[in-house]
């Protein structure tokens, strides 16, 4: 067993290892898991050199504050939570050495919902089923199943990093105030599809690592139930309240509802970004044009 | 196998293709999504499927595969897929339906007029037919179930039921491998690990399988329980 890297000195409102997903097994109804935004996890694994899809820590509206326990390199992207290395101001989107003793501490997200933080290396984490990603709801991925607690060690072998430069034009906007793009669902009705696009919808409090609660001042009330049918990350389901719930990365396999749509995955990243409160729009778009934004971006 | 032209294809996600059949609960339409997607799984390009009802979620290698060659795949070889030559089991899942288990003997009295010895009877009188898996890790969908036995979901979903549980909503009946929210009448538990972590196909019972229940007591419940079982095949 190699050496703890980190110690958790405070956990954060709910942070986690997470990594690319858990795939293949989405048949016995669990779900992939992993990076809830995979632009910003990827650029943090890229700037300390490990395999974009590889473990680190995704930490939800208040970050954690760690000690580091031996030399090494990482990165912050995400959303803004103010780090602070040893009580200085640490930039994003960049490489940056840390020293043994050294105590890293995040603070509320500011304008965004997650922050990302990758540590250049070999993670010492169980795979379950082929990934390291935490599923709390089954009590599986990451330490014990669950998010980080006080006293926590994780063991990592940091990498020799060369110096990494990300240049700023790569860096994403998560401004709120741009219209998430849909690739239309089987159960989408014309009536479904103007009122999804001449709406306007709120992110609202019921938001997790499940799902996203969206509401409007003008719901659609219908009393649909469907034989339980597949649900991918980003779909958008009605139910009879009329207020719409996007799939999130740990969000249920199969559902009952109406399908509206799946949000393109360059936006899936976007709205996990958004906060509580923030207004939102939708677009239906063809999906060959999905596909190619799809390819582009990933 | 079902003619082709009855399936429906929609692109549920860049990287997934949705084939729909006739939406109706039907033991000919549940073998068939097995059989399609145990041939799809057999293909490289092809990642994992999502099998329910009466359709089947096919998740491609977007970066070498288009939906469009998945679906024509599909279409070529559908009628060539025989439902008689899957191997559908016969699983049996022992169920304590003690008082202290069966959260909601009560509702069955009270809205259906029958008692716990009926519930038992009329639950391990015949075997259910595995529609699908999934909702949650391990969740098992059997039906169909005699009418005395319907009753329709809490109207309340439990905020917590507990690991085992077997409930009942309309005329279905579910096994929670978990434990976690739930809104089925619950009738009684089971001992054995219906969703085991330490093996590669953590849930070998599979759509299409029958599934027949055995009454046990509390005393069986719980060795059972200290043994850690996994489900038997009658």
């Amino acid at each position: 067993m190699s050496q703890p890297l980190l110690k958790v000195i405070k956990s954060g409102t709910m942070s986690t290892i997470q990594d690319g997903g858990r795939h293949g097994y989405r048949g016995y109804g669990l779900p992939t898991s992993g990076f809830m935004d995979m632009v910003s996890a990827y650029q943090a694994n890229e700037i300390v050199g490990n395999q974009r899809n590889g473990s680190l820590i995704e930490m939800i509206q208040v970050g954690a504050t760690l000690k580091f326990l031996q030399d090494c390199a990482i990165a912050i992207t995400g959303a803004n939570m103010s780090a602070m290395l040893n009580g200085q101001i640490v930039q994003r989107y960049q490489q940056i050495s840390v020293k043994s003793g050294d105590q890293l501490s995040f603070g509320l997200a500011k304008s965004n919902m997650i922050g990302y933080l990758a540590i250049g290396g070999q993670w010492h984490i169980d795979a379950i089923f082929g990934s390291t990603a935490t599923y709390a709801r089954a009590a599986l991925g990451g330490i014990k199943g669950r998010p980080l607690k006080v006293g926590d060690e994780i063991s990592i072998t940091p990498s020799k990093n060369k110096h990494h430069h990300f240049p700023e034009h790569k860096i994403w906007s998560y401004e709120p105030g741009r219209v998430l793009r849909l690739i239309k669902g089987p159960e989408c009705t014309q009536e479904m599809t103007k009122w999804l696009e001449r709406s306007t919808f709120k992110v609202s409090n019921q938001w997790d690592r499940m799902g996203v609660r969206l509401k409007t001042e003008t719901p659609l009330l219908k009393e649909t139930f469907l034989l339980s049918c597949p649900l991918a990350v980003g779909t958008i389901q009605l139910p009879p309240d009329g207020q719409p719930i996007a799939v999130m990365a740990d969000g249920q396999t199969t559902g009952g509802y109406p399908r509206l749509g799946t949000i393109i995955k360059a936006d899936i990243a976007y709205l996990a970004q958004q906060k509580p409160g923030t207004t939102l729009r939708f677009a239906f778009v063809e999906a060959s044009y999905a596909i190619n934004i799809a390819k582009w971006v990933f | 196998m079902i003619e082709a032209s009855l399936l429906r294809f929609d692109l549920l996600a860049e990287d997934c293709l949705l084939i729909s059949w006739p939406q109706k609960i039907d033991f000919e339409i549940v073998m068939e999504v097995r059989a399609l997607s145990e041939y799809l799984n057999s293909l490289t390009e092809v990642l994992e499927t999502v099998p329910a009802y009466a359709s089947l979620a096919v998740y491609f290698d977007m970066m070498n595969c288009t939906s469009q060659h998945i679906q024509s795949l599909v279409l070529n070889n559908v009628s060539a897929l025989k439902t008689q030559d899957l191997q559908a089991k016969t699983w049996v899942i022992p169920v304590c339906y003690d008082r202290t288990f069966g959260l909601d003997h009560d509702r069955f009295w009270e809205q259906c007029k029958i008692d716990i010895s009926q519930i038992i009877e009329l639950h391990t009188g015949q075997s259910f037919t595995v529609y699908m898996r999934g909702f949650q890790p391990g969740f098992l969908y059997l039906g169909t179930l005699p009418k005395e036995l319907n009753l329709p979901r809490l109207e309340n979903p439990r905020s917590k039921v507990e690991a085992g549980s077997v409930g009942i909503a309309n005329d279905q009946t579910g096994i929670y491998p978990l434990e976690s929210p739930g809104g089925w009448n619950i009738i009684g538990r089971t001992p054995i690990k219906l969703f085991d972590l330490d093996n590669t196909d953590p849930t070998p019972i599979k759509q299409g399988d029958k599934v027949r229940f055995e009454p046990i007591d509390l005393l069986a419940y719980h060795s059972l329980k200290a043994e850690s079982h996994v489900p038997t095949i009658a």
